[in-house]
């Protein structure tokens, strides 16, 4: 995982603007503006950092106050690490004026190792009919000739043109499918756009990308050569999750969805079981099943949604094979693994589940641009979701 | 220095005089870049006092000046030296009265008999204004130079080109005639030879055998913001491909000159427009695309479609998009596409040329990493954010190799501190000085025409059709697949 870098605070300079009820050519102005005010105060210090390099537009949109506070946390961090321009709007479609209020933040320090780098945000608090058309506000002001990552907060609008158009613009789209209102609904429609578009824009989500503790540690497991066998002799996988209702299966079954996708598994049918479990049979191979059960557990110290365990069984050579991984009671950031193998003892392991901010998710998003494996993940995933039903 | 000189500008009460010659003058005055004794003397139609013309100018001077808050002391020297002389264009006593005005402010301004005449009026009067100006003798250079400023378009097809440049040397020796594209004065637009011909690294490369094609943009965000008469005449074609894209074309593909002055320049751009190879009546559907916008989005405000704008004919067939593909038959530039589109009503003000380069020969880094990024490429940006970018794969900083597209940037805005000239400027104190390198020459007017004539007399007989295209977006279907059809795609500037 990717760490970002602190700033120098004596090393920033900033460049702010604010005006309410104006039209995108003043904002234009105003940004070309501040771009130069920067620039020319290079002349009273040359020490101080080169403002102009970009390597990166990130479009947040946010629904509300909190969600545009968290963007904004997220931009300025993010920047240490990938010089952007973050354009953030607040939609309001609601309101009866159409409106456009701005506030612009443009700086420039240097991390640690003396790296120039520039941020510049662009908030726009867009109101009424306007909403409609936010592709015709963020195209004039993307950088050009850089990556554009459409990272839109809370519940995407993923079947409308407004939002259909702004991904046209995009080369990531970026979403938290844990922050859904309706996960299970928009999860399926997730996996429906990446089929559709996922080749020309890829899609990330952070609730995917949080689990990925817990596929390491599945996929450490099988890494060694004598453990290999046993990945094709997997018959039964259980994973506990938190929260009822079929919308916090979501992480659970990208988690099944991956390993389904990842071994080629086929799934037969899906049947509910008792006490908020649901079970699924999957085609492994001939005359192969793999049973799977996803059960919703309490869990008072994590969030609706997150996987609080994993269990696997799996045979080959003659030899049985468990693996465990749970969440301890200690704390949400600890998981125990048991491991049993044959006659061996039981081997418990304490480890810890790597917990990265939203700018570091991002980051290793970024970085990757393409997730293939998510993209499969995802279509296992939803047809599992789909098959609960 | 240049001499001192007068300036007459033909249309002082116009738009062009308004927003570009008077507010330019003015920051020439402010960079003190104007001669000892310069005066304007405004010539126009409306019948109004000097002391209203001075009014007038003040104000859009105000509104208009690139660098603000004006300076009241050179403003108030600024307007000390403008006059003005109500002209009707077809009155030949008018043109005596401005020869004897002209004489009179000579005198008193020690300007040597120097005069240049600038025409900001609509391209069908300047006839009849060449015609005057040689009639009054104000085209003799007795004492002093004559020169004489035009404002594009130069003509409407290759006829019209011919005889307002027969007309104009008529009267006017080729070399006292000043064709002003204004996109010609820009910084970026001359840092095109500078890039290319004042550094080593880029020339080699520069050639058929590295550039896999040339894509180049020119999209204004605008409508036709009043001008719906004169563009519903003009079309895109021939208000922005005929000269400014063209010119482009011919900067990115000229030879390197002998030495960066007029003749030199002139010569080695005339010689990419008669290696541009004409377009065959068959090859207009495949090789050209004209479009119209219908109602849209433009900068998050509703903007009509074009047959509603005013002064616009509703059943209107002039495009307002045009993009062609066009080849320079040299040696240079064999087999490699020039593709150029310009439109109204894009999503953003851009202008740029984009050199793409070949992707390597051989895939190192497997197929799947190499198609993750894009291929090299120079972007020469002309505006809004004039600078250069260098698109270059490089390694994402992880285990494993992962490719991924990067930018080196040069920006004018941040890379200098001091603010570049506007164009008019940069032109109007070159006209003074009398290089006429960032000019127009007759030939070179010529020379576009007659490609663009091709286009247009198929275009009037519907080949291609008219596509429309929503205000906001980047033209019209046919435009992507003029580069699909090649493995290609627009970038997204």
């Amino acid at each position: 995982m990717i760490r970002l870098h602190p700033r120098h605070p004596d090393q920033v300079r900033t460049a702010e603007w604010h005006e309410r009820g104006v039209t995108l050519a003043e904002v234009l102005g105003e940004v070309t503006r501040m771009q130069a005010q920067l620039a020319h105060q290079d002349l009273d210090n040359d020490s101080l950092p080169h403002p102009r390099s970009c390597c990166l537009n990130l479009v947040a949109i946010a629904d509300d106050e909190e969600e545009a506070r968290l963007a904004e946390r997220v931009g300025h961090a993010l920047a240490s690490h990938h010089p952007l321009r973050q354009l953030l709007l607040e939609l309001a479609p609601s309101h009866n004026l159409d409106r456009l209020d701005a506030w612009l933040h443009s700086e420039a320090h240097q991390t640690p190792d003396g790296m120039p780098v520039q941020f510049e945000r662009i908030r726009l608090k867009v109101t009424g009919a306007t909403t409609e058309r936010i592709d015709s506000l963020v195209a004039p002001l993307l950088v050009p000739g850089v990556p554009t990552c459409l990272w839109w907060l809370g519940n995407p609008p993923l079947s409308d043109a407004a939002f259909l158009r702004l991904l046209e613009l995009s080369d990531l789209l970026a979403v938290d499918s844990a922050s859904f209102e309706r996960p299970f609904l928009l999860t399926l429609e997730l996996a429906g756009l990446a089929a559709a578009v996922g080749r020309q824009v890829p899609i990330s989500d952070f609730h995917w990308a949080r689990l990925q503790g817990w596929r390491e540690m599945v996929a450490q497991f099988f890494q060694p050569d004598e453990r290999r066998g046993f990945l094709h002799g997997i018959n039964a996988i259980g994973v506990d999750y938190v929260g009822e209702g079929r919308g916090n299966r979501v992480a659970a079954a990208l988690l099944m969805g991956w390993m389904a996708s990842a071994l080629g598994w086929k799934l037969k049918r899906a049947a509910a079981g008792a006490g908020g479990a649901v079970a699924a049979f999957y085609n492994a191979g001939p005359g192969r099943t793999v049973e799977i059960h996803l059960r919703s557990v309490p869990g008072e110290s994590l969030a609706e949604g997150e996987v609080s365990a994993i269990r696997i069984d799996a045979m080959a050579g003659g030899r049985a094979c468990a693996l465990a991984i749970e969440r301890t009671a200690a704390g949400a950031e600890q998981v125990e693994m048991r491991i049993d193998i044959g006659e061996v003892e039981t081997l418990t392991q304490r480890l810890r589940l790597e917990t990265a901010s939203p700018a570091e998710l991002l980051v290793e998003m970024l970085n990757g641009l393409r997730d293939p494996v998510y993209m499969r993940s995802l279509a296992a995933g939803a047809e599992l979701l789909k098959a609960f039903r | 220095m240049a001499e001192p000189t007068l300036m007459v500008i033909f249309g002082a009460t116009g738009d062009l005089a308004k927003r570009k010659l008077l507010p330019s003058i003015y920051n020439l005055a402010r960079q003190r870049l104007l001669p000892p004794g310069f005066a304007v003397l405004g010539a126009a139609m409306d019948d109004i006092s000097e002391e209203e013309f001075r009014d007038r100018a003040k104000q859009s001077v105000t509104q208009f000046s690139r660098i603000q808050p004006v300076d009241e002391e050179v403003l108030k020297d600024f307007l000390g030296n403008l006059f003005y002389l109500p002209v009707k264009f077809d009155d030949a006593g008018a043109f005596k009265r401005l020869k004897a005005r002209l004489e009179e402010l000579g005198n008193q301004r020690h300007t040597g008999g120097n005069v240049t005449f600038y025409c900001a009026v609509p391209p069908p009067v300047y006839p009849e204004l060449v015609q005057q100006l040689g009639a009054a003798g104000l085209a003799k250079e007795q004492r002093g130079y004559r020169r004489i400023i035009v404002e594009k378009p130069f003509g409407t097809d290759l006829k019209s080109a011919r005889e307002l440049n027969a007309l104009l040397q008529k009267v006017f020796r080729e070399d006292m005639v000043y064709r002003i594209d204004h996109y010609l004065g820009k910084e970026t637009v001359q840092n095109i030879m500078v890039f290319r011909f004042g550094n080593s690294i880029f020339e080699p490369v520069w050639n058929s055998q590295y550039v896999d094609s040339v894509q180049i943009t020119v999209a204004e965000e605008l409508g036709v913001e009043g001008r719906g008469g004169y563009y519903d005449r003009a079309g895109a074609l021939r208000d922005i491909v005929q000269n400014h894209a063209l010119q482009l074309v011919t900067l990115t593909a000229m030879e390197p000159p002998v030495a960066f002055d007029a003749a030199s320049v002139r010569d080695e751009k005339v010689k990419v427009l008669r290696a541009v190879r004409p377009l065959a009546v068959g090859e207009m559907p495949t090789r050209t695309v004209r479009g119209q916008y219908t109602g849209g989005y433009v900068l998050g405000q509703k903007v009509p479609g074009y047959r509603e704008e005013p002064s616009v004919d509703p059943n209107s067939e002039t495009e307002t998009f045009a993009a062609v593909k066009l080849q320079v038959d040299n040696w240079r530039w064999a087999d490699v596409p020039f593709y150029v589109r310009a439109g109204k009503r894009m999503p953003k003000q851009v202008t740029e040329i984009r050199v793409q380069f070949k992707r390597p020969p051989h895939l190192t880094f497997g197929r799947e990493q190499v198609r993750e990024t894009e291929p090299n490429a120079f972007i020469l940006r002309i505006q809004p954010e004039e600078g250069i970018s260098l698109k270059f794969s490089a390694k994402v900083p992880s285990g494993g190799i992962r490719l991924r597209t990067v930018n080196m940037d040069f920006l004018y805005l941040s890379s200098f501190v001091s603010d570049a000239p506007d164009a008019y400027e940069r032109l109007l104190v070159d006209c003074m000085l009398g290089d006429p390198t960032l000019f127009t020459r007759a030939d070179e007017v010529e020379l576009a025409w007659t490609f663009i004539d091709a286009i247009e007399q198929s275009w009037r007989r519907g080949k291609p059709p008219l596509e429309e295209y929503a205000a906001g977006s980047w033209g019209p279907n046919g435009s992507d697949r003029l580069l699909e059809a090649d493995g290609r795609k627009w970038p997204r500037p």
